[in-house]
């Protein structure tokens, strides 16, 4: 049986096919992981039934009878739904062991998004149906009824509050908005929403009749917030703070790669007990002067050993140039590690490993730890200029070691017609397949990592092969 | 999605919705049949059922521009049990779907003499059913001496804000 850290100096000869048991084992994962993804979803959506359900229980069936109940109801649904939405929303965001490691990073963060769509549209129904049944019964105007609420008790200002910065974390998370904000911007924007659910929480209790008087649906919904709060102080909050304190991570060293590349190495106590797989990443705070308020996540580069984890970091901008003068003794703060990008999203035995730019990083110690088969393993690089192949000796040296292919292409990208269209791969191999570094990849693994562009040409490209999504798993340089 | 999720999804929200449902309607006739006439004053607990099931949905009618309403504190005496407390008693804000009601009980010796509610009304429709249910219950509590009264047909969320708050005034007179 071969382990994980099996390394051959020479290629296996004369050895028993390896293949069979590796298949066994990454298909026994996969199956695991798919079980896992079904069960999620299940909960998330039997949730949103449970939160009708309720409303049904307390007799909203039969409040439709007239056109401004049934406006009422209408709005108290979206209201209910919404908030359901609002919930998972928040567990998919807390960082759930759970979560990460079944649905990754990104397909989390995506699905919050198109969550977040629907909550926000919910709550403007519930909102906009709830006032205009009410003003509708009283034969009031809509303002007259929004100003009746307004007086009649705070917990409708505190409503308002909560619907009016709902509003603009949603607008200032549009994609197009995202981009035009600094990420400390958009971030303070979207820490408002612990306030906005927070503002929104005494109107469910005191205006809502579920709430207020239907016993079973109140301690429901007080369990499901509170268990939610408690998801996010727990994850967010408590684990890291103890990983950090329990470890005791300090620089330990720092390496120029290129001029503009170092690695940091970190070392403190009981680092393997984080847990961590090569190719995942940390979120890293360096605790000294201009450093400390800005956290980077970061990919290992190397497999965590027994007390020190190592990163590859390139000089991005503003945030990443101060880091490049970090100093040996530097305390630092983690959390993590996250991701799926690391031997426990593989599926087969063959794999592929696709990095540009310092997306090589996470390759690099992927390389290290997953199974490999000799003749069925590719490592490919990319780069513009040949030394942007960032710890390309030891990508070298352990492909060799492993039986791993590795092709390296460098070069500007290739320019396919007069319209400009481009490949991701160099001008000089424009008719470059994927099937001819590697014949088996409509089988295999697929990782990869590098810039958006990069990422989404190659995945397109992938999927061109027939390479299905369940076997592409990619890591993006995204905050 | 998986067809095995999608399967076992549709099937449990199914499942749930079809309880929720189930539930609901049988509520609904349960509250339509145990409703007391508005103007009875019962001494015990028990519900008379009556034939005719009213229904407890509000109906659309002209607005009501009153936006609280405090009955009238009046004395009236009833016979004193064994001995208990004497004061003033404020019970917490009980709140549902159309407002808020706090309750106010007055005791001689133990026994309820008096009772006074106070209640903010969110919606404008809903003042009538509340000005109509606050009398009800202030003679149903005071005959019964307790907060065990039957709900008043036509205000159940009423009724349940006013019997809340009035038994957490009774807890703070000890009783």
């Amino acid at each position: 049986m071969t382990t994980l850290h099996d390394r051959p100096r020479t290629a296996p000869v004369a050895q028993p096919d390896p293949r069979p048991s590796i298949a066994q084992r990454y298909a026994a994962q996969a199956r695991a992981r798919n079980w896992r993804a079904d069960g999620l979803e299940f909960v998330g959506w039997v949730s949103m039934a449970v939160s009708v359900a309720l409303f049904l229980a307390d007799g909203g069936a039969a409040q439709f009878g007239t056109i401004s109940d049934a406006f009422s109801s209408v709005g108290i649904l979206a209201g209910l739904t919404s908030t359901n939405a609002l919930l998972l929303m928040l567990l998919l965001a807390a960082r759930i062991p759970v979560i990460d490691a079944t649905l990754g990073q990104p397909r989390a963060t995506s699905l919050h998004a198109k969550l977040g769509q629907w909550v926000v549209i919910g709550l403007v129904i519930h909102t906009m149906f709830l006032i205009a049944g009410y003003a509708m019964s009283a034969s009031a105007t809509w303002l007259a009824q929004f100003l009746y609420f307004w007086g009649a008790t705070a917990d409708f200002g505190w409503a308002v509050l909560g619907m009016v910065l709902f509003l603009v974390i949603s607008f200032t998370s549009v994609a197009a908005a995202r981009k035009k904000l600094p990420y400390e911007v958009w971030h303070a924007i979207h820490l408002a929403s612990y306030v906005a659910v927070g503002a929104s929480i005494p109107h469910m209790f005191s205006m809502s009749g579920l709430f207020a008087t239907n016993a079973a649906a109140r301690w429901y919904w007080i369990v499901l917030l509170a268990l939610t709060g408690l998801a996010l102080l727990v994850f967010r909050l408590g684990i890291p703070l103890l990983s950090t304190l329990d470890s005791r991570l300090t620089v330990s060293r720092v390496t120029q790669v290129t001029p503009d590349v170092i690695n940091i190495e970190v070392t403190g106590r009981r680092v393997a007990d984080l847990g961590a797989r090569a190719g995942q990443y940390f979120h890293w705070r360096f605790l000294a002067p201009g450093l400390w308020w800005h956290q980077h996540p970061f990919s290992i580069s190397a497999a965590p050993t027994a007390n020190t984890l190592r990163i590859t970091v390139r000089n991005l901008g503003k945030g990443t140039a101060a880091l490049m003068n970090v100093r040996p003794g530097t305390l630092v703060a983690i959390e993590g590690p996250y991701g799926t990008f690391s031997d426990a999203a593989r599926t087969t035995p063959e794999v592929v490993m696709i990095g540009a730019g310092v997306g090589i990083a996470p390759i690099r110690a992927l390389l290290e730890e997953t199974a490999i088969i000799p003749g069925r393993a590719a490592v490919v690089l990319r780069a513009s200029r040949p030394e942007e192949l960032y710890l390309l000796h030891e990508i070298t040296e352990l492909c060799r070691r492993r039986g791993a292919a590795l092709i390296t292409l460098v070069g500007p990208r290739a320019r396919i017609d007069l319209q400009g269209t481009t490949r991701w791969v160099p001008q000089h191999q424009a008719n470059l397949s994927l099937t001819q570094i590697a014949p088996y990849l409509a089988e295999a693994d697929v990782f990869v990592c590098g810039p958006d562009g990069f990422t989404d040409a190659v995945i397109a490209d992938l999927k061109g092969h027939g390479v299905p999504d369940s076997r592409i798993h990619e890591e993006r340089f995204v905050w | 999605m998986s067809t095995r999720s999608k399967t076992a999804v549709l099937l449990a929200s199914a499942g749930v919705l079809a309880a929720g449902w189930q539930i609901g309607t049988a509520q609904g006739q349960t509250t339509a049949l145990s409703t007391d006439t508005a103007t009875t004053t019962t001494e015990t607990t028990t519900a008379t059922p009556t034939a005719t099931p009213t229904t407890t949905t509000p109906t659309t009618t002209a607005p009501t521009t009153t936006a609280t309403a405090e009955t009238t504190p009046t004395t009236s005496a009833s016979a004193s049990t064994s001995g208990g407390a004497t004061g003033t008693f404020t019970g917490a804000t009980a709140s549902n779907r159309f407002g808020t009601v706090t309750v106010t009980v007055t005791l001689k010796a133990g026994s309820i003499t008096d009772v006074s509610a106070k209640a903010t009304i969110y919606e404008q429709k809903s003042a009538r059913y509340v000005n109509m249910a606050l009398p009800t219950l202030k003679s149903e509590v005071i005959a019964a001496d307790s907060a065990d009264v039957s709900n008043v047909s036509g205000a159940t969320y009423t009724t349940s804000s006013y019997l809340t708050s009035l038994q957490s005034a009774l807890d703070k007179a000890g009783r």
